[in-house]
């Protein structure tokens, strides 16, 4: 058994029966288990990196594809089932990889926190972009400018006398005159006017005029 | 490259036989319409067994030893 540190394999077969691994990286390599003594990985990267089995290790391999053609298919797949799991007797497993808190972590570290406030900032300018400087500065100020937004033009406003409370009196005192006093309306047509209190009083005592045919 | 004792024929044969509540150490046997009932196959990684005609009960289970 040997134990390899920070190595790197690359291209080639890896005969990994017994061998202890930590904080190696295997690229574009084949993994040879012959079914001896369990290899051990800690802190491994792979890429691209494939598993052949020989010698015992494929046999067994053989073994099971021998009863997977019988009645035993359940059990196999049962079998394979807990491979998948990673359900294997306690003796069966590797050793546990050791914590990560080992000092040389913090690289990775730092790089997840710079990714993750790279993501937050994104997402910062994005939201600030979404309710604040779109709403304000693009939809508002769009082309043709939204209704309720749009300043009234002055030359459209109706022009309004200096002092209102004087001109509304001025009419008052108009119509009040208009309704309470004797006079022409048309002098020539015969038209005159009467008060109305006493155009009231002429149609209680002489009821409506009636249009004569 | 699987070496040859393990490429070998099974050297013992078993025919007609009922095996029931047992742990059966397979490598290198022949198994001829035989029945397993409640049994345990045990393989170690030797020369392949072989089963012809053999029925398996539901509860057979499966069990590796040595190199396998």
């Amino acid at each position: 058994m040997s134990t390899h540190r920070n190595e790197k394999f690359a291209n080639q077969d890896v005969a990994i029966d017994g061998n202890r691994y930590e904080g190696c990286v295997f690229s574009n390599s084949t993994l040879v288990y012959g079914g001896g003594e369990l290899p051990a990985f800690v802190n491994c990267t792979f890429r691209q990196t494939g598993l052949r089995l020989t010698d015992v290790a494929q046999q067994t391999t053989t073994y099971l594809s021998l009863l997977n053609a019988t009645e035993l298919r359940p059990a196999v797949g049962k079998l394979l089932g807990q491979v998948e799991r990673g359900a294997l007797a306690s003796s069966q497993r590797p050793s546990p990889p050791t914590p990560l808190a080992m000092g040389r972590n913090y690289g990775q570290l730092a790089g997840i926190g710079l990714s993750l406030m790279a993501v937050a900032i994104v997402l910062g300018v994005a939201l600030w972009y979404g309710f604040i400087y779109f709403p304000t500065n693009v939809t508002l100020n769009a082309d043709p400018a939204q209704p309720l937004y749009r300043e009234p033009l002055m030359a459209q406003m109706p022009a309004l006398p200096d002092s209102l409370s004087a001109s509304y009196d001025q009419i008052r005192a108009d119509q009040i005159e208009r309704i309470s006093t004797y006079g022409w309306v048309d002098e020539q047509a015969g038209i005159a006017k009467i008060p109305v209190d006493v155009a009231a009083e002429l149609i209680v005592e002489q009821g409506l005029p009636v249009r004569e045919e | 490259m699987i070496p040859s004792t393990l490429e070998a024929a099974p050297s013992v044969t078993y025919r007609d036989e009922r095996f029931y509540n047992e742990e059966i150490v397979v490598d290198g046997k022949r198994f001829q319409n035989c029945v397993f009932d409640n049994v345990s196959l045990v393989y170690a990684g030797g020369v392949l067994p072989e089963f012809v005609d053999c029925r398996f009960a539901y509860d057979v289970s499966l069990e590796f030893t040595g190199g396998a």
